[in-house]
């Protein structure tokens, strides 16, 4: 009898050792693998209107000419238009005027200070006489800061100033005709800004609120092609049809023919990408209402694996799993079922908990050793 | 009466020989007219209800539908018990009746008690299967592509809306199921993020599409005097009309399925695949309707076949791949083999016997004039010629002949004795000496088989036809003796000058000596009979026991089986393998392989973990048993993840028809929850490991089905403003593409699927799938629902409204009986059972008990009938039972020839038992009547002397009745074709029986006679 048994567990490893051969299940070893925290979502390409620049007059007064043309590409800084301006000339000379009394100020304060130090004038009308001073500093100050904004230096006189362009981009329109007389921050001219002019706008769903932030990558799928971008801004306020937080999503190339109100598919990457001990997702198998992964026997190796497991894991399921497979030490499958948990998944990779870098494990085909071991738990000991 | 019998009919002669024309002609017609199958059948009275429930799981299809139909079916009248399965995407259950309600009567009662079931709405509607018998399956057939230029979805639709409407139209064609390939569906493929864009919901899109594919009729206008019709046409006709169709419009502008979904052709989700020679094939099975003769169906659907072939387009052809009537007639050509070798060996013994060629003739004419108004008889009861009903016949041919070979050899040697005699008056007394003794020989013969009748469940059903016509043909020699013999031997018999044949020389000179011996020594003699006698009814304790013996249908078929949870796709990897495997190393043999993976659309309760895997084999195979062990062991070991389970098309068929068990042997466990049920067998397997004759145990794993739970987050949903019934749509229609309107094209009709996108690929994106709800929202699937994978049930089956998991068991070398009574006394003691829980045995071993229990009142019954028939006979009841002393010896031969054989004791062997006992009894009959005439004749004689004289006078007549009877049986012993093994152990044991039966009525009943019998004069 324990003949009869021995030789049917010979036989049975040999056909197990024919059935690895036969069906040749692939082994791999576990490795770590980048994690991103990909989401695909629509967006709507949008062209804010900080992305049209208009060029405005500082200062009421006359158009006297147009540096640039209509359509013409500018960069910023560039000068747009030169502008008569009877303001300006009105505000150099109340600074001559200012300055003046800011003389006359000084003057009267030095006298009331003597006769107060001396005790004839009060302190009551040295503090007036010194506020009056500052004051009229301060009203100085002011206009050279007025006319330094203007790029106007405060120390020659000039009755016209020039406009300049804030940043780059074409030049779409000019707005107010030559010689006309404009009102201060009255538009001149239109610039539509380059390639960085339109926007997606991306709806996200809230669950995401805790890994979304400015600067993290993404992907346009427009006509067929990928272009990146970059988030630039979460909008303070949910979409409230929808219940999803709005992005903004710079392009980082340009994109031809984009078309503003387009959909589009969007790919974001969020989060901070990680790194984690992966297996392939063709490993994993459903098996007693868990995830498993399967694992090659080392026979040499086994001892020192279960010390290890003593001293260092704490998984108990896959110690049970090892230690309930001892005992039926005759079934001779020569897999260990390693029950896992998946933290994340992509594509093709699956991140797993429980498991050593470099390990083998079966990476497919595992559907045929979960039969194996389905089937022999089954009895079936028909040989 | 027996003697105005022979009178009437001695005088109007030529009536007689008219008469007995007119009823062979009939008995002809009816021989040629009567249904002809391979077994009768015996399958219970059934119907079956399918409630098609798409994309659904186990326990749901348990709670909604299968419970509520089983309960509303239990009280019905007739019901002797209900089974039922419920399994992903299908409720089936079977009603089992008792077998005296109308079928259809049934079934429209069934169908009244269905609509009072109240099963939610889209949960699937329930249908009466097909009206068939459980053996329906009668043709099946591959529609061949030779040219292999249509897709497996072009000739699936070929099969469906063209060939299967003209086998449908064949008479006694039920239904004709439709498997494998691909049915063509439209998929309305729905980008789920689109929805958003143009601001429209699933459900939107499902109300859009449904009611723009409608038709109207407007009746009709007349004008200038003629009639015209009006009709709304507003069927889709093409894929563009679906993407025409409008959701809704939007600030002017329409918003068009073509904008949110991609309008294409598909595959409808499949359950179920053909693989035939390793490639994917549409096949189709013809179920017979009930009470319909197979043989005719075939034949008219062969016929059919010629019609469909030549209008099919080129290339494409009906090939047959299953012909039931194929095994039949090999079935009935064995057993009509067996019956004409019977009726040529019968007379030659005859001849051999009576040494003169007149009443040998007269014997062997009574043969097949028997047989003919048997037949009459058949087709009057309506008896199908099938394997039992054929072999009543065969067993009876050696007994047909006994009741005219005493008539003819009473006639005749009455008409040795005095030539000169008016032959008129001679035959007449003759006649009327003998017709007593032979009416009431040939009524025991009846009277044995008789109470087989009363047998119910599957012995009934198998042993009662066979029983039924051993009583026609026997009552048909009854009136053949009593009629047209004494006609015969007028017209036919002279007489001649007496000389002892040969035969009968030697044979009397071998046995004088025996009998003078046991004459002398009579007490020793008794006693030692009867003790061999006991010894032989404590070897039968010993011998092993089953129900019935494995019909041999010549054919390899295997049930394939997977863990639960395999998908098909991976299925129909593993058959192609297979066959490919088969056909390279065992292509000499086998000519084809065919693998059936899942289900047909509308049959098998499998799922696709499960095949069937059918061979046909090349007709020159020298040793077909061998061949399929080799492979079954070779298929084992190459395909290690799959169980393979040899077995045949109908034994498979009648397996799971009877118990739902597709074991020979099982334990049913009983009880609510499947895990305490799953944690019970796996004791009960681990008890019964290392029983002797125990090959395997087989739990059937109901349980590990992989489920992706979708449960809703009810906060969630309200947070979103999103029902539970918009989730639920989308999980039915868009998930699972039930379809939402059908796309009608002249008689087809395709379903038309709002499928979303990916869903069904990943679980990553099912998780992922967007939701938008009518006020906008829009959230994804996992959102507003708590997804997690889990396992549940496979299936879940349920008998008599409880809960049931089988347990397989596969003997070898141990008979049942005694294997189950220890393996119920281990169970017994180690497994504690819940209260709610328990087990019952099942498959053969039940039917065997049941069969045995039923035997064991109706063989004391027999005894007592017999006993009353020979007091009636004998007038004493000394007599009846020195004549029933015999039975025990005609047993003792059979016990013998039985554990000599190794054959188990099986209902089959018990039959023979039984016919023993009228062989037997037969023989008593003839002997003891024979010394109590010479003893009245010549009181004063020695009656050791009497008993001599009259056991060599009688001689011959015990000897040819019991020859003819042994030679007409032997063919059976001998027989080799398709059927042959059920009847092996009857006639092992008749044989047996016989001879010893035969041996010791010339030897003991002599003696018992010489000690009881004395008294009485």
């Amino acid at each position: 009898m324990n003949k009869q048994k021995s030789i049917k567990v010979i036989w049975s490893m040999l056909f197990i050792a024919e059935l690895l051969l036969g069906m040749d299940v692939p082994i791999d070893e576990v490795e770590k693998q980048l994690f991103k925290n990909e989401i695909s979502v629509n967006s709507k390409i949008v062209q804010l209107s900080s992305a049209k620049e208009q060029v405005m007059a500082r200062m009421g007064g006359k158009i006297s000419t147009y540096l640039v043309k209509q359509g013409q590409s500018v960069k910023k800084g560039q000068a747009i238009a030169k502008i008569d301006s009877l303001e300006l000339s009105r505000l150099f000379s109340e600074l001559k005027l200012l300055r003046k009394q800011l003389l006359v100020h000084q003057k009267n304060y030095n006298i009331i200070r003597k006769l107060y130090n001396s005790g004839l004038e009060s302190m009551q009308n040295l503090n007036q006489e010194q506020r009056e001073k500052d004051e009229t500093a301060s009203k100085i100050e002011s206009i050279k800061a007025q006319l330094s904004l203007m790029g106007v230096s405060s120390k020659t006189y000039k009755s016209s100033y020039t406009v300049y362009a804030q940043g780059s981009g074409t030049v779409e329109k000019i707005l107010i005709p030559t010689n006309a007389v404009v009102d201060a921050n009255t538009p001149l001219v239109s610039i539509v800004k380059g390639g960085e002019s339109f926007l997606a706008k991306a709806y996200i769903p809230l669950k995401y609120v805790n890994e979304v932030g400015v600067g993290q990558e993404g992907e346009l799928l427009y006509g067929a092609k990928h272009y990146k971008m970059h988030i630039t801004q979460i909008l303070p306020q949910l979409d409230e049809q929808t219940q999803q937080m709005v992005i903004l999503l710079a392009l980082d190339e340009p994109v031809p023919n984009l078309f503003v109100n387009a959909y589009v598919e969007t790919k974001l990457s969020i989060g901070t990408p990680r790194e984690y001990l992966a297996v392939k997702k063709s490993a994993l198998s459903f098996f007693n209402n868990e995830w498993v992964v399967f694992l090659p026997k080392h026979h040499e190796e086994h001892e020192e694996e279960k010390h290890d497991d003593h001293a260092g894991h704490d998984h108990g399921e896959e110690k049970h799993e090892e230690e309930k497979h001892d005992e039926h030490e005759e079934d001779e499958i020569p897999y260990d079922i390693l029950v896992v948990k998946i933290i994340k998944q992509n594509e093709h990779w699956v991140a797993i908990e429980g498991i050593d870098e470099h390990r083998d494990y079966v990476s497919a085909k595992s559907y045929y050793i979960k039969s194996l071991l389905l089937k022999s738990s089954l009895g079936g000991h028909g040989h | 009466m027996l003697n105005k019998i022979i009178d009437l009919s001695l005088k109007y002669k030529l009536l007689v020989i008219v008469l007995f024309m007119t009823l062979s002609f009939l008995g002809y017609r009816a021989y040629l007219s009567v249904p002809i199958d391979a077994f009768p059948d015996i399958t219970p009275k059934q119907v079956v209800i399918y409630t098609e429930s798409v994309g659904n799981s186990a326990e749901d299809i348990e709670k909604l539908i299968t419970y509520p139909l089983e309960s509303a079916l239990s009280g019905m009248a007739g019901v002797k018990s209900i089974m039922s399965n419920s399994f992903f995407g299908l409720s089936y259950v079977s009603v089992f009746f008792e077998d005296e309600y109308d079928i259809y009567f049934l079934r429209q009662q069934m169908s009244e008690r269905i609509l009072s079931v109240d099963i939610p709405k889209g949960w699937g509607k329930p249908t009466l299967g097909p009206n068939t018998t459980g053996l329906g399956q009668v043709f099946w057939y591959e529609l061949q592509d030779s040219t292999k230029s249509k897709t497996l979805q072009e000739i699936r639709a070929l099969q469906d809306f063209f060939v299967k409407p003209m086998f449908k139209a064949v008479s006694g064609v039920e239904e004709v199921v439709s498997w494998g390939g691909y049915e063509k569906q439209y998929e309305v493929l729905i980008d789920t993020k689109k929805l958003q864009i143009k601001g429209v919901t699933y459900a939107q899109i499902v109300e859009a599409i449904q009611s723009s594919n409608l038709s109207a009729g407007g009746q009709y206008l007349e004008f200038n005097r003629e009639q015209y019709q009006i009709r709304g046409v507003g069927f889709y006709k093409n894929l563009d009309d679906i993407r025409a169709t409008v959701i809704k419009s939007l600030s002017g502008r329409a918003v068009s399925i073509g904008d949110v979904a991609t309008v294409q052709e598909g595959n409808a989700p499949r359950f179920g695949a053909i693989s035939i020679d390793g490639r994917e094939s549409v096949i189709s099975m013809v179920l017979q309707r009930t009470g319909t003769d197979a043989n005719k169906v075939v034949k008219g659907l062969k016929e059919k076949m010629i019609q469909v072939n030549a209008t099919l387009p080129k290339g494409l052809s009906i090939n047959p791949i299953y012909d039931r009537t194929e095994m039949t007639q090999k079935a009935v050509a064995t057993i009509s083999n067996a019956l004409i070798v019977g009726m040529i060996l019968v007379a030659i013994v005859l001849f051999l016997f009576l040494f003169e060629f007149r009443s040998a003739f007269i014997v062997i004419v009574s043969l097949p004039l028997s047989l003919l108004i048997a037949f009459l008889l058949m087709q009057q009861y309506g008896l199908s010629a099938n394997l039992m009903s054929l072999s009543g016949l065969a067993i009876a041919v050696g007994m047909i002949v006994d009741g005219t070979i005493v008539m003819v050899e009473n006639a005749y040697r009455h008409l040795n004795a005095n030539p000169n005699a008016n032959k008129f008056e001679l035959i007449l007394n003759a006649g009327k000496e003998v017709a007593a003794p032979v009416t009431f020989a040939i009524l025991i013969i009846v009277a044995v088989f008789i109470p087989l009748l009363s047998l119910d469940g599957l012995a009934g059903k198998l042993y009662g036809p066979m029983a039924l016509n051993i009583v026609f043909v026997m009552l048909g020699s009854l009136l053949v003796a009593l009629v047209l013999v004494p006609v015969l031997s007028i017209m036919l018999l002279k007489p001649r000058k007496e000389e002892e044949n040969v035969v009968m020389k030697v044979i009397k000179w071998f046995y004088l000596p025996f009998l003078n011996g046991v004459l002398r020594f009579p007490k020793m003699v008794l006693f030692l009979v009867s003790m061999a006698f006991f010894f032989s009814i404590y070897l039968l304790s010993l011998q092993g026991r089953e129900f019935m013996p494995t019909l041999n249908e010549e054919s390899i078929m295997y049930r394939v089986i997977a863990p639960p949870g395999t998908a098909l796709s991976q299925s129909i990897e593993t058959a192609q393998n297979v066959e490919n495997h088969i056909l390279k190393n065992y292509g000499s043999e086998i000519k084809s392989v065919l693998s059936m993976a899942g289900r047909s659309e509308k049959g098998e309760t499998a799922q696709p973990n499960y095949m069937e895997v059918l061979l046909t084999l090349k007709p020159n195979i020298e040793d077909l048993e061998l061949l399929s062990k080799k492979m079954t062991k070779d298929l084992t070991h190459t395909f290690e993840h799959v169980r393979f389970v040899p077995t045949q098309p109908i034994a498979m068929r009648i397996e799971e028809l009877l118990e739902g068990v597709q074991s020979e042997l099982a334990i049913k466990i009983y009880g609510e929850e499947q895990k305490v049920m799953a944690k019970l067998s796996q004791e009960i397997q681990e008890v019964l490991e290392g029983l002797k004759g125990l090959e395997e145990v087989e739990v059937e794993p109901q349980l590990g089905q992989a489920n992706i739970i979708i449960e809703p987050n009810y906060q969630a949903l309200g947070r979103y403003g999103i029902s539970l019934a918009e989730i639920m749509q989308v999980i039915r229609n868009g998930i699972g593409e039930e379809p939402i309107s059908q796309k009608i094209e002249g008689v087809k009709r395709f379903g038309i699927v709002a499928k979303i996108k990916g869903a069904r690929q990943e679980i990553e994106q099912l998780k992922a799938i967007s939701i938008r709800s009518s006020s906008g929202v829009i959230v994804a699937l996992e959102d507003v629902c708590h997804i997690e994978v889990k396992q549940g049930a496979a299936f879940i089956k349920r008998q008599n409204l409880s809960r049931y998991m089988v347990l397989g068991i596969e003997t070898e070398g141990r008979d049942v009986a005694s294997l189950v009574a220890e393996a119920n006394e281990r169970i017994k003691k180690s497994v504690v059972f819940p209260s709610g829980y328990f087990i019952e045995w099942a498959g053969d071993f039940k039917n065997m008990q049941e069969a045995t229990e039923k035997l064991m009142m109706i063989i004391p019954l027999t005894i007592l009938l017999i006993l009353l028939l020979l007091y009636t006979a004998f007038n004493s009841m000394k007599k009846a039972l020195l004549v029933l002393m015999n039975v025990p010896f005609g047993l003792m031969g059979g016990i013998v020839a039985l554990i000599i054989s190794g054959i188990y004791v099986s209902v089959s062997a018990i039959i023979g038992f039984l016919a023993i006992f009228a062989i037997a009894i037969l023989n008593g009959i003839v002997l003891v009547t024979f010394i109590d005439e010479l003893q009245e004749k010549e009181p004063d004689r020695d009656l050791k002397e009497v008993i001599k004289e009259a056991t060599l006078l009688r001689l011959r007549p015990v000897l040819m009745t019991a020859f003819t009877t042994l030679f007409g049986i032997l063919p059976l012993l001998y027989a080799t074709g398709v059927g042959s093994e059920i009847q092996y152990p009857l006639s092992v044991v008749i044989v047996g029986g016989i001879i010893s039966s035969t041996l010791l009525t010339l030897l003991v009943l002599p003696v018992g006679y010489f000690l009881f019998g004395r008294s009485k004069v």
